[in-house]
């Protein structure tokens, strides 16, 4: 991945600083949520978007559990990873508190189903609306086929696409979506509810979100926001992300769990905006690629997992295993980075960042570095 | 059905028949009618009744009380439960699995019966926002009116509606049966994708928007239709599921009164299996 925040520098302590010894390297991220007990993931990384209905039921699963397995926090229905009366290795995994599952609650629920909200970690109240491969605000076929476990001869809407949308249709309007998350923490007690919403108004939004209640069980727990709907230069992205931090800031909401899904990133950028502000970072382009793979597998990749009329089909314990290896060499050596960079941010610094470029300083308000 | 006063279950765990105790739950005595010289017919008439009260006992309290009710042979009555207490406590009584019967005395808030399966719910009152959320089988009943979103994202089961049901009906619904009684809000079925929707009185605006093979039976007039839907001959198979909803709805009515509307898509895909020919053409 190239670094497209290379300008930007992480600040290293300056040389009149004493030794120090390093933090123990953090077990896990927690998640504290207001009046009730904190969420704990393995790393503030996560797969937001899985296009896992490119993938048999056997080869998704056995996938996100091998995500999941780097530390990456994996979204999924469990209709994506089984089909229904099915098992799910992930799911099992998730349920015994191995892993951790986002569970996206998207507006129009295709595919979700009760048992979805056992064993997840965080709900995603999904508001920021739906594309398709096409740029269409729709689901594909293919997708809603493998959310409502439609049979060839019968699909919805004729084999068509279905609309999607952002608000969820039983709440009147973004204000009273207190009473939504109150449901969802009924629904799942040991989930943190986040919400996540497009780049466009998010200002607005995290305005009317987070506006004053008595209540604060109404609010949600973190906000994700998808920055990569955006397709913004490499500054824009820096300047938005301090941006919103700052406007979490203003409303005395410094330690509020902001999300961010930046698109196509290093490591170093992960954790450059880390530093700019975001709490956890979404690695989908990380990911994607092994989605690609799978779905259109080169001839070293069908020889080595096994290819069938349905694509690959992961199944056994040792196409597993080659898989789990196979995607650990691909993730953990960004992971292992990422942590080491975050490791190295002195959370309490005035000064995390700089930038021998003036631009990206101005832009920032960072320091100008060089003579 | 017996008419004993509710008793407080905290203070009642001892169940008048034997293996059908409950703690935290209480359990009162058959109804002496269903008592029959025939020992199978007498046990398959034996109601089991519950009362327990929402003002009494916390939600977990509550939910741990139904599960602890015992469950009943397919051939038997379901136990029947009384809840008192509804005062419009949203997300009340979400995500049950239980062949039960829940009789319900008041109001409830938003998101009740989100996720349930198996349940038949009979609610006296008015219901808030998402009624039956996503609910999988059995049915809801609700005597007064739903708020906006009433069966949302359902899967399968009966909802029915004996008043007035706000915008959004059975929206994003996948499959089952919803029946409204009285007049229903904008947008009923927006991005509906399965069931059938059954609207007694007047619909609003915009009518199945984004609607994809569902049935809409209406009585009245809708304010408008959405662009993709029109309005289809009721044919003899739609006659009779709308007759079984309406039995399963407990309502009396003809089904021929009402006028049938549907997706474009669907009906020319339904024209084309049928290999019917547009008279038009001349």
């Amino acid at each position: 991945m190239r670094d497209s925040l290379s300008p930007l520098c992480l600040l290293p302590p300056s040389i009149d600083q004493g030794w120090r010894g390093l933090a123990p390297p953090a077990t896990f991220y927690a998640i504290e949520r207001p009046g009730m007990s904190p969420v704990q993931l393995p790393t503030p990384l996560f797969w937001f978007d899985p296009p896992w209905h490119l993938l048999t039921v056997e080869t998704a699963d056995a996938l996100a559990a091998s995500v999941a397995n780097t530390g990456v926090t994996v979204s999924a229905l469990s209709r994506d990873l089984a089909a229904p009366g099915g098992h799910s290795a992930f799911l099992n995994l998730a349920s015994t508190d191995r892993e951790s599952r986002i569970l996206p609650y998207r507006p129009e629920r295709y595919g979700l189903i009760a048992d979805d909200f056992d064993h997840c970690s965080i709900i995603d109240l999904r508001l920021a609306i739906s594309r398709d491969e096409s740029g269409a605000h729709v689901f594909s076929q293919n997708q809603i086929q493998r959310w409502e476990a439609t049979t060839d001869a019968s699909p919805v809407a004729g084999g068509s696409w279905v609309p999607a949308t952002t608000m969820p249709p039983d709440v009147i309007s973004l204000d009273e979506l207190g009473s939504k998350i109150l449901q969802l923490r009924k629904l799942a007690p040991s989930a943190a509810v986040f919400v996540s919403v497009g780049p466009f108004r998010v200002a607005n939004e995290i305005q009317r979100l987070l506006r004053p209640t008595d209540d604060l069980q109404r609010h949600p727990d973190g906000i994700i926001v998808r920055l990569d709907q955006a397709q913004l230069a490499p500054l824009q992205l820096a300047q938005q992300t301090r941006r919103i931090r700052k406007c979490l800031d203003s409303m005395e909401r410094k330690a509020f769990p902001f999300w961010l899904v930046p698109g196509s990133i290093s490591a170093d950028d992960a954790a450059r905006l880390v530093a700019l502000g975001a709490d956890a970072i979404a690695v989908d382009r990380w990911c994607d690629v092994l989605v690609q793979e799978l779905a259109e597998p080169s001839e070293a990749t069908a020889s080595s997992f096994g290819y069938s009329s349905r694509g690959i089909v992961i199944a056994g314990d040792s196409a597993k295993q080659r898989l789990g290896s196979w995607v650990e060499s691909v993730l953990a050596p960004n992971v292992s980075r990422f942590q080491g960079l975050c490791r190295s941010i002195n959370p309490n610094a005035a000064e995390r960042l700089g930038s021998y470029d003036p631009q990206w300083a101005g832009a920032l308000g960072v320091p100008l570095l060089g003579i | 059905m017996t008419s004993k006063p509710p008793v407080d279950p905290r203070k009642s765990a001892s169940p008048v028949q034997a293996g059908r105790s409950s703690q935290g739950a209480s359990s009162a005595s058959a109804n002496p009618s269903s008592t029959s010289a025939n020992p199978t017919a007498a046990k398959e008439l034996e109601v089991i009744e519950y009362y327990l009260s929402m003002a009494d006992l916390s939600e977990a309290e509550l939910r741990e009380s139904i599960a602890e009710i015992p469950p009943v042979p397919t051939d038997a009555t379901w136990p029947q439960v009384h809840i008192s207490g509804a005062r419009g406590q949203h997300g009340a009584l979400m995500r049950l699995d239980h062949s039960i019967v829940l009789h319900v005395d008041g109001d409830v808030g938003d998101y009740a019966f989100a996720f349930n399966s198996r349940c038949d719910v009979r609610l006296s009152g008015s219901a808030g926002h998402g009624v039956g959320e996503g609910m999988r089988s059995g049915s809801i009943r609700v005597r007064q009116n739903a708020g906006t979103g009433a069966g949302a994202a359902m899967v399968g089961g009966t909802l029915a509606i004996y008043g007035w049901a706000g915008p959004r009906c059975g929206a994003a619904m996948r499959g089952g049966g919803i029946f409204v009684k009285g007049d229903v809000g904008d947008e009923t079925g927006v991005g509906a994708i399965g069931g059938m929707i059954v609207i007694g009185g007047d619909a609003g605006h915009h009518l199945g928007d984004a609607m994809n093979n569902v049935n809409v039976f209406i009585r009245g007039q809708a304010a408008s239709l959405a662009a993709g839907v029109t309005e289809a001959p009721l044919r003899k198979r739609e006659q009779l599921r709308l007759g079984l909803l309406l039995i399963n709805a407990s309502i009396r009515g003809d089904a021929t009164e009402f006028r049938r509307i549907v997706p474009i898509a669907m009906l020319q895909a339904e024209e084309a299996r049928r290999g019917e020919i547009n008279p038009n053409w001349r």
